[in-house]
């Protein structure tokens, strides 16, 4: 339900209120595996109705929103009047973009480049269901992980583009408001839903802290992150997380080579 | 080799699923002719749906993985995109429906009405949900279907806006516009029966031959040719035709089944 107002937010015009509705959509999604468990109601059903919600929320919405960024970048072919364009045609880069009058075929076919995120979401995800090795760690990124990554994009674009932070300007004009930096994170997270990483997943089996390292320093980072950052601390938790687990590996490897 | 035979089944799936995506976007655009493409999309996109099974059967590459894909991406277009179209087709009987002087008189609480009436079309993906969620683990469905297919619930309730917008002069599509289509009180009556009859525990003929001999495929025969004619004369206007004639005939099949039986 979450993911559908996401995608109808997106489209009609309220790309602000879309990442809302997917971090409603992701407290439904821990909630109804949490309760299942603890009314000891997991099914097989259960299992396919999650996934089946998934796609929409984490594979389709997240697309659909990049699809909206990437075509209010490339005016003229953008239909789509969104709150979005005022804010950037204020920055000084959105003028030129104005003055293009004809409009190239790239221009109407890059946008389109967006659904290979629900693209590789519906593999991850079909994958995931057949799969009985994930239960302690996460073998490539979760769907849930990478919507929420770029669901954080529309609010941090807002805020950027009201405040007079230089470092914060700098973000918006080069990463968000920069086609083929978007398109570089649309095909690296695709990837990495699928590539075969493991990576932490938040399950304690135990609070010791011998074994649980790596998850109580990530959560002690996410912790000073939302504090100091607020939105800001989405992609930067998401970033953290992927690194953590990288050097977790390696750190892992190098254990059991010795 | 081997590799890139079953991937075939698998892109075609993915298919599938832009051509859903596609449509929800296409309706929620603003473009004159929105409700048509995105029926053409629906259209495409069931014939990736069939062709994905089909040719996995050809190539004999059928997997827990294609299954699993195939449900996934039936989701998005046979459950969220009926249901966005009939949100905004909704939107758009409302307008006509209910004009300024009726809307004058009327208290705030008709106001809300009007103004989120036309989201009670989530039904149809939630249902829709429900539905695939069964079919995969369900092993009797096979041979006939439990339910109305998603699939024929997505192609009436896409086709709806498209006959609506139909302009033609014959006497009863003028009437069928204005008191069947172009009613919120009617399109939410469909809406619910579209979404028990999915989830409903009534067995369904699929149009699956074992052999092409006519006894014991009467149904079957008796079904597509009345649906070629129909086809052949209304085009569009056969489509929900079509569909209430299917669950007739299935009905009516049900009952002779039973009455063989005893």
């Amino acid at each position: 339900m979450g993911g559908i107002l996401a995608i109808l937010f997106a489209l009609t015009g309220k790309i602000e209120w879309a990442p809302y509705c997917i971090f409603i959509a992701i407290i439904f999604d821990f909630f109804d595996g949490f309760m299942a468990g603890l009314l000891k109601a997991k099914s097989d059903k259960g299992k396919q109705l999650d996934s089946l919600a998934d796609i929409v929320t984490f594979g389709v919405s997240p697309g659909v929103m990049m699809f909206v960024m990437l075509q209010v970048l490339y005016p003229g072919v953008g239909s789509i009047n969104i709150p979005l364009s005022d804010i950037y045609s204020g920055q000084g880069l959105g003028s030129n973009f104005n003055s293009i009058e004809a409009v190239s075929i790239e221009f109407i076919i890059i946008p389109y480049l967006a659904f290979i995120i629900p693209i590789f979401a519906l593999f991850r995800l079909a994958k995931y269901n057949i799969d009985t090795k994930q239960s302690t760690s996460f073998i490539g990124v979760p769907t849930a992980t990478m919507a929420i990554f770029f669901a954080s994009f529309p609010l941090l674009i807002k805020d950027a583009a009201t405040s007079q932070t230089d470092f914060k300007n700098w973000v918006l004009e080069y990463i968000f408001l920069n086609p083929p930096v978007l398109l570089i994170l649309t095909v690296l997270f695709s990837v990495l839903m699928v590539v075969k990483i493991p990576l932490i997943a938040l399950k304690f089996k135990t609070y010791k802290w011998v074994d649980n390292e790596i998850r109580y320093i990530f959560l002690g980072l996410c912790l000073i992150s939302i504090i100091t950052l607020k939105f800001w601390s989405i992609p930067v938790i998401v970033i953290l997380y992927i690194l953590i687990s990288l050097v977790n590996n390696m750190t892992v490897k190098s254990k059991t080579q010795k | 080799m081997d590799n890139i035979k079953r991937l075939i089944p698998n892109l075609l799936t993915a298919g599938n699923l832009v051509c859903g995506i596609l449509a929800i976007i296409n309706i929620l655009t603003p473009k004159t002719y929105g409700f048509e493409q995105s029926l053409y999309l629906i259209i495409a996109a069931l014939g990736f749906d069939f062709l994905d099974g089909f040719v996995a059967r050809l190539l004999k590459v059928q997997s827990e993985l294609g299954k699993q894909l195939d449900s996934l991406a039936d989701m998005v277009t046979f459950g969220v995109a009926p249901g966005i179209i009939t949100i905004v087709f909704l939107k758009w009987s409302y307008i006509d429906f209910f004009t300024e002087e009726y809307r004058h008189g009327m208290s705030d609480l008709g106001h809300q009405i009007i103004e989120y009436g036309p989201y009670f079309a989530l039904v149809i993906p939630i249902f829709a949900l429900f539905r695939l969620a069964k079919f995969n683990l369900d092993t009797r469905q096979t041979s006939s279907f439990i339910g109305l297919p998603t699939p024929a619930m997505t192609i009436f309730f896409a086709v709806l806006p498209v006959l609506a917008l139909d302009n033609s002069q014959s006497i009863w599509k003028i009437w069928t516009i204005e008191h069947v289509l172009i009613n919120p009180i009617v399109l939410i009556v469909l809406i619910l029966i579209m979404s028990i009859l999915m989830v409903g525990e009534i067995p369904l003929f699929a149009l699956k031959f074992k052999n092409f001999k006519w006894k014991g495929n009467e149904v079957r025969f008796i079904f597509l040719t009345i649906t070629l004619v129909l086809f052949a004369t209304l085009l569009f206007w056969s489509i929900p035709l079509i569909i209430i004639l299917y669950l007739i005939l299935s009905i009516i099949n049900n009952v002779l089944t039973k009455t063989n039986e005893v």
